[in-house]
């Protein structure tokens, strides 16, 4: 399946990039998906410190290594809110 | 009644600047249990001492500081104080909290608290030294700005790490929006620097060297190494941007308030946001007592018409000077930034309040005459040189630094683009792109508020538990953070880095056993609901109830034009479902009213005076 990823704002930085298209094999947990991510852009995305939305909807990291994809997907990655 | 064996000190300095009297005060443990610390002290003593008829730049009007059981014990972020007064921004109760080292200083100085209440016969200065209240003359300093005011204050106690809370100019000649500046932080938002002038205090400096009792120092030392190696490997984003960060984010999702909530996309958006900033205008980081993040971003121009000045603006101040007075040059916003900072002005109701200014001048209901120079949306330099008549309080800008009560009664017509709640300005997050933003803002503690109010944004975005485009279920949300909002505020702690020591809204862990004596982590958002309820009593003795909870018909009425939000509006048939929502969770009634059931539920029924129980509307859960 094909996953476009978004950096959004400041991750744009970290990442050294503002997007990024691959192709991986279908199933994938979210998880997995980042790691190829992190592969790509060099850019570890730290449930800590970063937030996911998958098309558009919040995924928690908790929930990462479980929430499976199975078709193209767009995936968003920003800064983990931490409060105004 | 619990008994803690450390974190608090147990007392508060009581100053009465009319007599110059100092009093040390017990506090009972059985407050503590109540109501924590910091924030939850600070409106308990509130509730009892600050009627609703007192006019807030009377004598009368009290300032109380607290501080929390963390606030300088070394942990991640421990630098936050807490002051209370009833503000002259909006006529009602005020909390507000700071960093800076002020709370940490007043901790070793060996109190929890500091009250000054009454007004000196002459322009004053306090200095609290190891627990020793000293009333020096600030005749020579009175008007200078907040910067140059400390250091005076450092040259005359002879002590560089002496912290200092000033009053600015703004203040001295009274400005309704004047905050107090902390070692260069603030306490912004409601006019408590108007209140300190209006005691003639310019200033109060603390240093203390003495220790904070812990109860298990050595398991805490421990637990500290690991709690801030998590704060700053979490929070990279916040050492490289700071809160600026957000403003790309939030502009991307279509949530970005501009041209005074006419629209909440940015236009010139890639030169505010923060990797922009970082780009061309960042210096190096600057931290708070105890902080392994260092958020603060301190920025330089270093060329154009604003060559020189310099400041650490937050996503708030960029978002209200910036984005919503249409400028989108960082230079000006680092000048007024600065300028608010050495004035004392809260730069999140000067820069809402210039906007509003720029669109009444654009549709003609004020005129040139009036404003004294052209105010149109984008112009940078007139959006600084109206901050400085602001700060200075000369011309219009001594108008517009009043606030927006003053304005409203001055200039009924404008009243529509007054984008407000309670008369305090609002953030920079718009309610139509987070309905929960909405409901903060309209059920926030002292005014339009993201921070007391609740900000939904995380989990309105991030948990996918949410639509933020719903209402449903946010009356739920947004009152658990503000419980959880509340009971921090109360710990002394700063928001950032919270969630490194277990507090969140299922707050977790020990580290307060290991600071007190007492694990009180079980109570905390019960605490927090506690706080938060006598809050609403107070607001309720001043005269508010649901019909002030509404927001301004921009917002309920004018769909967002553009972005990923457009279209969008909050009509009062929504809001009023997510308020129901809401007051129905609280156990308040129809009206907003907290009902005798849930007071005593709370264990507030024996702290509410009886002709305040009274005020119940109808007094069940029925409405």
């Amino acid at each position: 399946m094909q996953v476009s990823i978004t950096f959004l704002g400041p991750a744009a930085s970290f990442a050294g990039r503002t997007a990024t298209m691959f192709e991986v094999p279908a199933p994938a947990t979210v998880k997995e998906i980042l790691e190829v991510a992190a592969n790509e852009c060099g850019f570890r995305v730290d449930p800590a410190a970063w937030a996911v939305l998958l098309d558009g909807r919040g995924v928690p990291p908790e929930d990462w290594d479980t929430f499976t994809v199975d078709q193209d997907c767009q995936l968003t990655v920003l800064p983990m809110l931490a409060g105004g | 009644m619990m008994l803690f064996r450390g974190g608090y000190l147990g007392r508060a300095l009581r100053v009465n600047l009319t007599e110059e009297k100092v009093i040390t005060e017990e506090i009972s443990p059985r407050v503590y249990e109540q109501f924590l610390g910091g924030r939850g002290l600070a409106a308990f003593y509130y509730y009892n001492e600050i009627g609703a008829d007192i006019d807030p730049l009377s004598p009368e009007n009290k300032i109380f500081f607290f501080t929390g059981p963390l606030t300088g014990v070394k942990l991640p972020s421990t630098t936050k104080f807490n002051l209370t007064t009833k503000s002259p921004q909006t006529g009602l109760y005020l909390c507000s909290n700071s960093g800076g080292n002020f709370g940490p200083h007043l901790k070793f100085s060996g109190f929890d608290g500091l009250i000054i209440e009454g007004r000196a016969r002459r322009p004053t200065f306090l200095y609290i030294r190891d627990g020793q209240v000293e009333f020096h003359s600030a005749e020579a300093f009175w008007e200078e700005e907040t910067g140059r005011a400390t250091e005076i204050i450092k040259e005359i106690t002879g002590e560089k790490r002496v912290s200092v809370m000033v009053a600015g100019r703004a203040a001295t000649r009274g400005a309704d929006i004047a905050c107090i500046m902390v070692d260069g932080r603030s306490a912004g938002r409601g006019g408590a620097g108007r209140v300190m002038a209006s005691k003639n205090l310019k200033a109060v400096a603390v240093l203390g060297r003495g220790k904070i009792p812990l109860y298990r120092p050595q398991a805490l030392m421990e637990f500290s190494r690991e709690a801030m190696r998590k704060a700053r490997e979490s929070r990279p984003v916040h050492t490289r941007f700071g809160t600026p960060q957000y403003t790309g984010v939030l502009n991307e999702l279509g949530c970005y308030p501009s041209y005074n909530f006419r629209t909440a996309v940015f236009d010139g958006i890639d030169t505010i946001k923060a990797e922009y900033m970082e780009k061309h205008y960042k210096v190096k980081n600057k931290a708070c007592y105890s902080c392994p993040i260092g958020c603060a971003q301190i920025c330089e121009v270093k060329e154009g018409p604003f060559k020189g000045f310099r400041s650490d603006p937050e996503y708030e101040s960029i978002g209200t000077l910036g984005a919503q007075c249409g400028v989108a040059d960082f230079g000006a916003i680092i000048a007024a930034n600065q300028l608010c900072d050495e004035y004392g002005l809260d730069s999140m109701s000067a820069g809402t309040i210039i906007a509003y200014a720029m669109e009444c001048y654009e549709l003609g209901l004020f005129s040139r005459e009036l404003i004294g120079r052209e105010l149109r949306f984008g112009d940078g330099t007139a959006m600084v040189e109206m901050l400085r008549d602001m700060g200075e309080m000369r011309g219009f800008g001594a108008e517009l630094a009043r606030g927006f009560k003053y304005l409203a009664a001055k200039y009924p017509e404008t009243v529509p683009y007054m984008m407000q709640c309670k008369w305090m300005p609002f953030a920079a997050y718009e309610p139509r792109g987070f309905f929960g933003i909405g409901l903060s803002y309209g059920t926030s503690s002292r005014g339009a508020c993201h921070n007391v109010g609740g900000w939904t944004i995380r989990d309105e975005l991030l948990t996918g538990e949410y639509d933020r485009f719903a209402v449903k279920g946010k009356g739920l949300l947004v009152k658990r953070i503000q419980e959880t909002r509340a009971y921090v505020d109360s710990l002394g702690i700063c928001t950032v880095a919270r969630s490194s020591m277990g507090f969140n809204d299922q707050p977790r862990g020990s580290v307060l056993e290991m600071v007190t004596g007492v694990d009180l982590t079980p109570q905390l958002m019960e605490i927090g609901e506690r706080i938060y309820t006598l809050e609403r009593l107070i607001l309720v003795r001043e005269g508010i109830t649901r019909k002030d909870d509404y927001l301004p018909d921009r917002i309920m009425k004018e769909p967002l034009p553009e972005g990923p939000a457009k279209g969008k509006v909050l009509t009062k048939e929504m809001y009023d479902e997510m308020l129901d929502e809401y007051y129905a969770a609280r156990g308040w009634d129809k009206d907003g009213i907290p009902t005798r059931e849930r007071l005593h539920q709370l264990a507030l029924a024996s702290v509410v005076k009886p002709g305040d129980l009274n005020r119940e509307g109808g007094g069940t859960n029925e409405g």
